[in-house]
């Protein structure tokens, strides 16, 4: 590395130096120099740079974040109460139409399938009651 | 889960509040307005904060967040308060530091033409790489290294001349 590179890197990243610029600082008095003029700038520079911050800067980000976030949710809020109400408003209409249309079908389907069930049922319990009362004599075997 | 995206947001807060505020300050040239940006910045990162996997990576992300806000800011404002060249926060609006050689490099940074001023103000602020600012500014690496070694320069220059002038004046 010669002086003209340890120069120009100083003065593009005087925060970074890798162990060839120091090699080259420790062996050339005249880089060695500039170098502690250049750390010297670089302080001046930091503390021009480091303008006061206010004492609750901090304490205001969050104040702020939180005022936002309630307005936010006042917005919202209507919103949200519109698409509960459409949902139910749609549930209602979809078990109306259910109700309407489909249910009675479902519930004589459902009788229909039940009357072969219990007829023999019926039939069978009637028969076994007659069987009964032929047997104790209460009726005449004809029957 | 909400315990944990606040500690995220504080721990954003307190790494960056600082340094994303001296930067705005630079930026805007006024403390209120850069302030305000530094706020909206802090807002948008809070809305956005789901979307940050990697808090490393944080720091860098919140700067380009300013940006934005930056821009977004001085489309908003009349031109007048919008100009880059009206900083006066670093030279005339000086109660802060009442160190002459602070008011001098202030002043020479004010009058560093403003792409120049920013690539500097960044690197010294931040320690962004060059790599890194120049990533942030949307420009070449080459061209971030040839603003902060300009800016550097003539900033010593204007050190050293003011120096030279504040000797000559207490000789004679």
């Amino acid at each position: 590395m010669n002086c003209l590179d340890f120069r120009r890197r100083w003065l593009t990243t005087p925060g970074e130096r890798d162990a060839e610029q120091g090699r080259h600082e420790r062996d050339c008095a005249s880089c060695r120099q500039f170098a502690r003029r250049g750390s010297q700038f670089e302080r001046k520079l930091a503390n021009a740079v480091a303008i006061d911050v206010p004492a609750s800067l901090a304490e205001r980000i969050h104040r702020r974040r939180d005022s936002s976030e309630r307005v936010r949710q006042r917005q919202e809020r209507p919103l949200r109460y519109a698409l509960i109400a459409s949902g139910l408003l749609i549930l209602c209409l979809a078990l109306l139409l259910f109700y309407e249309f489909l249910a009675p079908q479902s519930a004589g389907i459902e009788v229909q399938q039940s009357l072969p069930l219990q007829a023999p049922d019926a039939a069978t319990s009637r028969r076994t009651a007659l069987a009964f009362l032929t047997v104790v004599g209460a009726l005449p075997a004809r029957f | 889960m909400r315990n944990s995206r606040h500690a995220k947001f504080q721990l954003l807060v307190d790494g960056c509040a600082t340094d994303l505020y001296r930067y705005a300050a630079w930026l805007t040239g006024d403390p209120a307005v850069a302030e305000d940006i530094v706020q909206d910045t802090y807002l948008r990162a809070w809305r956005a904060l789901d979307g940050l996997k990697a808090v490393k990576a944080s720091r860098y992300w919140l700067f380009t967040l300013l940006r934005r806000e930056h821009v977004q800011h001085r489309v908003r404002l009349p031109a007048r308060q919008a100009q880059p060249g009206s900083e006066t926060m670093a030279a005339d609006t000086e109660p802060f530091n009442p160190d002459v050689e602070v008011c001098v490099v202030r002043r020479a940074l004010s009058a560093l033409p403003p792409d120049d001023c920013e690539s500097l103000i960044l690197q010294v602020i931040t320690g962004f790489s060059c790599d890194e600012i120049a990533t942030l500014l949307g420009i070449r690496v080459s061209a971030v290294t040839t603003r902060v070694a300009r800016a550097r320069r003539q900033v010593r220059d204007s050190l050293s001349g003011a120096t030279q002038s504040r000797s000559s004046t207490a000789r004679a």
